[in-house]
């Protein structure tokens, strides 16, 4: 984990500004319009999460963040490149700075948890077996995982793949984190646990976060900035301009997640 | 009437699309069997799955189909006292037909299906997003080595078919029947020639098992990322690939002048 | 995946008995070359090859000792066939032996049997059987006899008359 960066060509790392901005994004699912020209930047270097109701496109913004999906309008910008027209060879490239942690996991069930990790090591850089090793343990211990090495996706608790996923999207030093839903199915110590460990990678490496959430205890505990998704467009601001929003859409939410039990189960 | 046009054409269009995309696909493929890295860890392992499991319906389904054949041209053959030709017809049907047809069959139903189902819950479970976002292409690190691993497969499945065919032509004709050995080997010897049979049956092997190879691949590679996605995927694979193999098949015996 | 010996092993097996059943269907089977030793070369000349092809076997006794090399038109202009044949050198044949083309059943395929004669000479490399026995065609043995039972009563020739070769 540490010293890495040195191996990572240049060109690779999203360098100095990196925030993500979503320019005037339309996106429609057949006749189904998700969005309706959505706009919003996200901050370089801070935590920022995004609220909604399911169905609203949280995860659909963070797919095309990534590249994974395509907008039927607009822009997307990762740092000074623009990704909504690139070419998925340059893509690929670009995503040697990105890292995404996908709601199940994503991890590859024929691969054992280690090889998962050591997987982007062993194509992408020409560190030795041991090398590689070393840095995938390191990476392990950072997310609490302890002899895992052997075990497949399939034998591993469902709070262990998410920190086995967050190992693997950590491991290429990536400057921006994308987070799909890293609370889905998870009790409430694992929450905690998961949380704490996501606000320490954000305090220590100082790498942009960016998370789909729909559980408001954790996101208020955690988050420097909102982006509510509501009607196709967003709504950005800090935790406090959310909480004290005049908007109804938005203090409906809150005052249903609030009242719910799922105040509860976040804390 | 116009609204009917209408329909055609954009289905017309629709499948010229998705066989651009497979031809796309496959010549992906191709190009990522060339150049390095070879992966030759995961192809091994996929030859197991596709190869290896396929191995005991393939031979099984081999000495059947030869008992059947043994047994069904004895029949007729001994209307004409020609029972002592058996031996050329079980090996010329094996060979030409039976062997690369029936395996590319039975590999798509127990291979292509586990291959399309593999890759199309891969897709449900964002496995192959996850490769992409690790910066690594998933026609190259998931596909190719499935695609190329049924492809060697299939050769070798449809040779070991028909030999076994062969045997089980024998254990009818010469053990039940009591054609003479000696007889029955002679007979697909002299009928089987390399430049004719042989190598027109590895051809159509290889043929099929890329027709195999590349549909049931394309198949789990486009499904739709849930449950019912996969089922279809997991059908179509089968049905399309042995369809496809058939109506190659007879493209091939019609232009190598069977 | 974790290396798995178990499996590599079985890999490796598939992949070898593989390739040793296609090598036993292109060799074996298909074979260019006869499998049994070979080495003495023969002519025989007939009037008529019928369905014999190269590759036809040759038998002794109803043991295949050899077979058909090559099928043409004999060089000295009398347009009877010439049938080159590789059988076992090992083989003493007499020069008087005599070679006849048989056929399996009745519509089977078609070989050349011979029948070693008593004489104290042996046939040499590229020597030429002497006696032969051409091919029946069964087409025109079946016309044969429709012709001659059209003729009420067969006066005529018998239908097995061109079954009898020419010696030579």
């Amino acid at each position: 984990m540490r010293g890495a960066v040195a191996e990572i060509p240049a060109e690779h790392r999203i360098v100095g500004q990196a925030h993500v901005e979503v320019i005037s994004v339309r996106l429609a699912f057949g006749d189904r319009r998700v969005f309706d020209g959505l706009s919003c930047r996200l901050a370089n270097g801070k935590i920022s999460v995004i609220l909604g109701a399911s169905g609203v496109g949280k995860s659909t913004l963070l797919r095309m963040a990534s590249g994974l999906l395509k907008p039927d309008y607009g822009d997307i910008w990762i740092g000074d490149q623009e990704i909504t027209r690139m070419p998925e060879r340059k893509l690929r490239n670009l995503r040697r700075g990105l890292g995404m942690m996908f709601q199940g996991g994503a991890l590859l069930d024929s691969l054992t948890v280690f090889d998962n990790v050591a997987l982007a090591l062993r194509e992408h850089t020409k560190l030795s077996e041991r090398d590689i090793e070393a840095k995938v343990h390191a990476q392990f211990e950072a997310v609490g995982l302890k002899k895992v090495d052997a075990l497949l996706p399939g034998e591993i608790s469902g709070g262990m793949k998410k920190r086995v996923a967050l190992a693997r999207a950590m491991i290429m030093e990536p400057s921006v984190l994308l987070i799909d839903e890293p609370f889905s199915g998870l009790d409430p110590l694992a929450v905690r646990l998961i949380e704490h460990l996501l606000v320490e990678v954000n305090r220590t490496k100082g790498l942009t976060m960016i998370l789909t959430n729909h559980h408001i205890g954790s996101t208020m505990r955690m988050a420097d900035e909102i982006v509510f998704l509501v009607d196709g467009v967003a709504v950005t601001g800090s935790v406090k301009d959310i909480k004290e929003s005049i908007d109804p859409r938005i203090q409906r939410f809150l005052q249903a997640a609030g009242t719910g039990p799922s105040l509860e189960e976040a804390s | 009437m116009l609204e009917y046009v209408r329909y055609v054409g954009w289905r017309t269009m629709c499948n010229l699309n998705e066989l651009g995309g497979i031809a796309h696909f496959g010549a992906r493929m191709a190009y990522e069997t060339f150049r390095p890295p070879w992966r030759l860890r995961r192809l091994v392992d996929e030859i197991y799955t596709t190869g290896v499991l396929s191995l005991a319906i393939v031979l099984l389904s081999g000495a059947v189909v030869g008992a059947v054949l043994g047994l069904q041209g004895y029949i007729t053959l001994e209307r004409f006292g020609a029972e002592n030709s058996l031996g050329g017809v079980v090996g010329l049907s094996l060979v030409r037909e039976f062997g690369p047809v029936l395996t590319a069959l039975l590999v798509a139903g127990r291979a292509g299906s586990a291959v399309a189902a593999e890759i199309g819950a891969m897709v449900a479970t964002e496995q192959l997003d996850g490769l992409r976002m690790m910066s690594i292409d998933p026609v190259d690190f998931v596909t190719q080595p499935k695609a190329l691993a049924l492809t060697i497969s299939m050769p070798l499945l449809s040779a070991l078919f028909v030999v076994f065919g062969i045997a089980g032509g024998y254990v009818v004709g010469v053990g039940l029947l009591g054609i003479d050995g000696g007889t029955y080997i002679t007979g697909v010897e002299a009928n089987i020639t390399f430049s004719d049979e042989v190598v027109g049956s590895v051809l159509k092997s290889l043929v099929f098992g890329m027709v195999v190879a590349l549909i049931s691949t394309w198949r789990g590679y486009t499904s739709a990322p849930n449950a019912a996605g996969v089922s279809r995927a997991t059908t179509g694979a089968v049905v399309q690939a042995s369809v496809v193999t058939l109506m190659f098949d007879y493209v091939i015996t019609a232009l190598w002048g069977g | 995946m974790g290396r798995s010996p178990i499996r590599d092993l079985l890999v490796g097996v598939f992949v070898l008995s593989g390739l040793a059943a296609l090598a036993y269907l292109s060799i074996q089977l298909g074979g260019s070359t006869y499998s049994g030793p070979g080495g003495l070369r023969l002519y025989a000349a007939f009037d008529e090859v019928g369905g014999l092809a190269p590759r036809s076997p040759v038998v002794i006794g109803g043991v295949k000792v050899g077979q058909v090399k090559s099928i043409e038109l004999s060089p000295t202009g009398d347009f009877r066939a010439r049938v080159l044949i590789d059988i076992d050198k090992e083989l003493k044949l007499p020069d008087d032996t005599a070679a006849s083309i048989l056929t399996q059943g009745v519509l089977g395929s078609q070989y050349i049997g011979l029948e070693p004669g008593g004489s104290e000479t042996l046939l040499a490399d590229n020597g030429e059987i002497a006696y032969t026995q051409s091919a029946v065609v069964i087409e025109r043995l079946i016309g044969r006899v429709i012709q001659s039972l059209g003729n009420s009563n067969g006066g005529g020739e018998k239908p097995s008359s061109d079954s009898s070769g020419g010696g030579g």
